[in-house]
């Protein structure tokens, strides 16, 4: 028997011990939880035109084509059915995997993706959509009119957006299999930019795929046309994506915004929820995420002079709005609304929701200026009523106003810390006005609960999206929280809608911020854009409507 | 031993049922509708309308209690709303993550706690009793999700030595996993662990001065002999309650710490349940939890009776 000391034994079982927490350590850093970048592939010749990112400038050396590419994204999607909701993150996931009819160009201006032309008739109430040939599904059949019409049918019965045009289509016929004709019964000016929305899209899936789930059950595996297959979904893990190698490379021969060539680079995509904030940026300060977004402005600053992390600023896309309810019988008083809106301190709440200016801008028209959805539309009319900060004329119009010092409940959340601060300075803005202002700090899905019930609030913050066509933005809405809808801005949003000619547009939307200013349905504080941080590698991700990654590319 | 422990399992039956419907009139009193959160920010009110008609969120409130205790005592917790499979399922997908990781935090609990409350208690009043004493009150003063973001900003944004966050499945890269979890599982078993120095430096020190001690020094023993044979198992019942307690404790823990680390677990799971309102999986995951918490209250309890034999004695 071979006898060992005591003090041998302990030395050998703690070098035993402490082995793999040795190996753990030693390994490199893996670059993803799951697998490697397959960068070592047989790499793919390089495209013949470099690829021209849409949001940064052409990456001057590439990479082999191929790797993982590893994206952390605010949390994981409610659905991998594109028809099924307007969250953003499934909008983000499945932009990769289906595409629409139309889609965005880098002026966000709409042009053709899957259709090839639309044509409108001179009275406005026939559209013609020509559909590509040889664009293939990721099971290998040719998309034809078909799998568009069993598409769209789908669509129009679950979106909001689907039952708005549907609503003014008497007939869609398909006279052969790369046309539909939709026979309108009402003029309908947002026809293409409708069919162009990410958010809960009009995207085309095969025929059999669409009227097997119907309208009630969720497509879990979505098949599209788009640059990445979907691959698998690991709840709260990942969804994976894999490049589609007969895909169709998109229209023409350079990008252009979400529009023109599509050439994905990497081999595989992957979306990996992170909720939390401070962990997708050490994500990516580490390597382990090449991507990472929702990042809080306050962050930002830390990252401005790193050279292993780059920001990307998206465009000017949302909007802070703080919604009055006009069915309260407190906030339906028009002149309170306007002593509101005297009062508040646009530039001191957007400072304290979103930190530096590069992120936000004050800007009192409806539309952003530039470089955001919607900047055609941009006006200045009415503007001198936004911004005033005059206590003064804020005394004036209160004392012109029926309030008699009831509460009012103004709901906001920590969740999105920009809606939070934005609401504490507008709140002292309403209480040193005088209002009895009721604060109510809840969780976010209680916000949308109550928002939606008249009687239990007065004011809420939210942002929205701003739209490359401004009647298609939510306050628009008449049935959005809120409920801006009387008689002078139903006939302007009607007008809207059914007006083509482009001036007589424009000239209805000042008259529609004119009357914005007269009966202040909300405040709008001004324009906000995300920013997102990658690795100093990572070149040329897009950024609207969602962030992309079909043009994006590693440098070596 | 074998009728408390039946009688044990039986007050399993109760508890649960308390707990069902707390959770169930909690979840469904408060604000919040799980049908807004899948259908988006910009959806509709009739687009959510339909949706809650589809998840059946329409029906009235006893309704929906009947269905779900009847399908519950089927062994079937229902489906997620928003992941779209069992909550079965998902709570077995997420297992893994949060056993291991209390599993390796207990073991660092242990492996740090325990020799270094015996160091200090071999030690006492010297600077290496007060050093250890002053770590342990540190370990315990510091929140766990702070210790977690150190941890990370040092061994994996500075150093690039461990990954910042994520998980691989032991199945698949033991590893790998190991590398995922050691920072959760250190900054989880901190506390644990200066709790359980500071249980085992007292209860040692009382043992130390029992006549017994005394006893086997005036036969000449050797101090470690005396140590381990005799002062160490006797200060064990304390230690013993601490590590059970803490089961509980880094089971509550890893909810955080999961959270921090990006560990697809089961309290990464409430926690985002809760924020999506799904409520088949906050009500199945709190069944699970409390069923488990008293199992492992049980098994503590049996240990007890193990290590001890006058609690053995006593049970019969």
């Amino acid at each position: 028997m071979i006898r060992i000391s005591r003090r041998k034994f302990l030395a050998q079982a703690a070098a035993v011990g402490a082995l793999p927490l040795l190996a753990a350590c030693s390994q490199p850093a893996t670059p993803s939880p799951t697998a490697a970048p397959k960068a070592t592939e047989a790499p793919k010749p390089a495209a013949t035109t470099a690829p021209a990112p849409a949001a940064t400038k052409a990456p001057a050396a590439a990479a082999p084509k191929g790797g993982t590419l590893r994206l952390a994204t605010i949390g994981e999607t409610p659905s991998m059915d594109p028809h099924f909701t307007t969250a953003n993150i499934n909008t983000e996931i499945t932009a990769h995997i289906t595409e629409t009819l139309f889609t965005y160009d880098e002026k966000l201006a709409n042009v053709p993706l899957l259709a090839e032309s639309a044509e409108t008739s001179s009275d406005g109430l026939t559209r013609t959509v020509k559909l590509r040939k040889g664009i293939k599904f990721h099971n290998g059949k040719e998309m034809t009119a078909d799998d568009v019409e069993a598409s769209l049918l789908r669509w129009s019965k679950m979106a909001g957006r689907g039952k708005m045009l549907f609503q003014r289509v008497d007939s869609l016929s398909k006279p052969d299999p790369y046309t539909l004709v939709f026979k309108m019964n009402a003029r309908f000016s947002v026809f293409e930019t409708i069919l162009s929305f990410r958010s809960q899209a009009a995207v085309i899936m095969p025929k059999e795929q669409v009227v097997a789930a119907t309208e009630k059950n969720q497509i879990s595996n979505p098949i599209g046309t788009g640059p990445y297959k979907f691959e698998e979904w690991l709840k709260d893990r990942y969804v994976r994506l894999s490049r589609f190698d007969k895909y169709h490379g998109g229209v023409g021969d350079k990008p252009n915004g979400a529009g023109g060539k599509r050439a994905p680079f990497f081999e595989e995509l992957r979306f990996m929820p992170t909720p939390d904030q401070s962990v997708r940026l050490a994500g990516v300060q580490s390597g382990e995420f090449d991507y990472a977004e929702g990042i809080n402005p306050d962050q930002v600053g830390l990252l401005k002079d790193s050279k292993t992390v780059s920001l990307v600023l998206g465009v000017w896309s949302k909007c802070p709005t703080h919604y009055i309810n006009k069915k309260s019988e407190i906030t339906k008083d028009v002149k309170l609304r306007q002593a509101m809106m005297a009062v508040i301190d646009p530039e001191a709440a957007l400072k304290a929701g979103w930190g530096s200016p590069d992120f936000y801008r004050t800007n009192g028209a409806l539309m952003p200026k530039e470089d955001g959805p919607g900047w055609q539309y941009y006006t200045q009319v009415a503007v001198e009523n936004f911004n005033k900060k005059s206590l003064e004329l804020g005394k004036k119009l209160l004392g012109e106003s029926n309030y008699k010092g009831e509460p009012i409940r103004y709901l906001t959340n920590r969740e999105y810390p920009n809606m939070y601060q934005e609401a504490v300075v507008l709140n002292q803005n309403f209480q040193a006005l005088g209002l009895n202002m009721k604060f109510e700090v809840i969780d976010w899905a209680s916000v949308v609960t109550r928002r939606a019930k008249p009687e239990e609030w007065e004011l809420f913050v939210t942002w929205n999206g701003h739209n490359v066509d401004p009647v298609l933005i939510d306050f628009m809405d008449p049935v959005y929280p809120g409920w801006w809808t009387n008689p002078k801005i139903d006939a302007l949003r009607d007008k809207m809608l059914e007006t083509l000619d482009p001036k007589e547009r424009f000239a209805t939307w000042e008259n529609v911020q004119r009357l914005f200013y007269e009966e202040v349905p909300l405040l709008k504080l001004g324009d906000v854009r995300d920013v997102y941080i990658t690795s100093a590698k990572l070149k040329g991700i897009g950024v609207y409507p969602a962030p992309f990654f079909w043009q994006a590319t590693m440098t070596s | 031993m074998g009728t408390q422990i039946i009688r044990r399992l039986l007050t399993l039956v109760p508890v649960l049922a308390v707990v069902a419907v707390v959770v169930f009139m909690l979840i469904h009193l408060a604000p919040g509708d799980p049908a807004a959160v899948m259908a988006g920010n910009e959806a509709t009110s009739e687009r959510i309308e339909q949706l809650r008609h589809q998840m059946g969120l329409d029906r009235p409130l006893p309704e929906q209690f009947l269905s779900w205790v009847t399908s519950a005592l089927r062994g079937d917790l229902g489906e997620s709303y928003f992941l779209n499979q069992p909550v079965s399922l998902s709570l077995m997908q997420r297992i893994e993550p949060t056993g291991l990781l209390t599993l390796y935090a207990l073991l660092f609990s242990i492996v740090i706690g325990l020799p270094a409350g015996i160091i200090a208690a071999m030690n006492r009043n010297t600077w290496i009793d007060r050093l250890t004493m002053v770590t342990a009150l540190g370990g315990v003063c510091i929140p766990s999700f702070w210790f977690g973001i150190l941890l990370i900003l040092f061994f994996a944004v500075s150093l690039r030595w461990l990954p910042a966050a994520g998980y691989v499945p032991f199945t698949e890269d033991p590893l790998a996993n190991l590398r995922y979890l050691v920072m959760p599982a250190f900054s989880l078993g901190l506390q644990a662990a200066a709790l359980l120095a500071r249980v085992v430096r007292s209860s040692m020190l009382e043992v130390l001065r029992e006549d017994y001690i005394r006893t086997a020094r005036a036969k000449g023993l050797r101090e470690r002999f005396i140590l381990v044979r005799h002062a160490m198992p006797n200060a064990m019942i304390p230690a013993l309650t601490i590590i059970g307690n803490s089961m509980g404790t880094l089971l509550g823990g890893a909810v955080v710490t999961e959270a921090v680390f990006n560990t697809p677990g089961v309290g990464r799971l409430v926690v985002q349940s809760v924020l999506r309102r799904d409520f088949p999986v906050i009500q199945g995951a709190v069944l699970t939890i409390a069923a488990v918490y008293i199992l492992v209250n049980l098994v503590v309890d049996i240990a007890y009776a193990v290590v001890d034999p006058r609690i053995r004695e006593g049970s019969r």
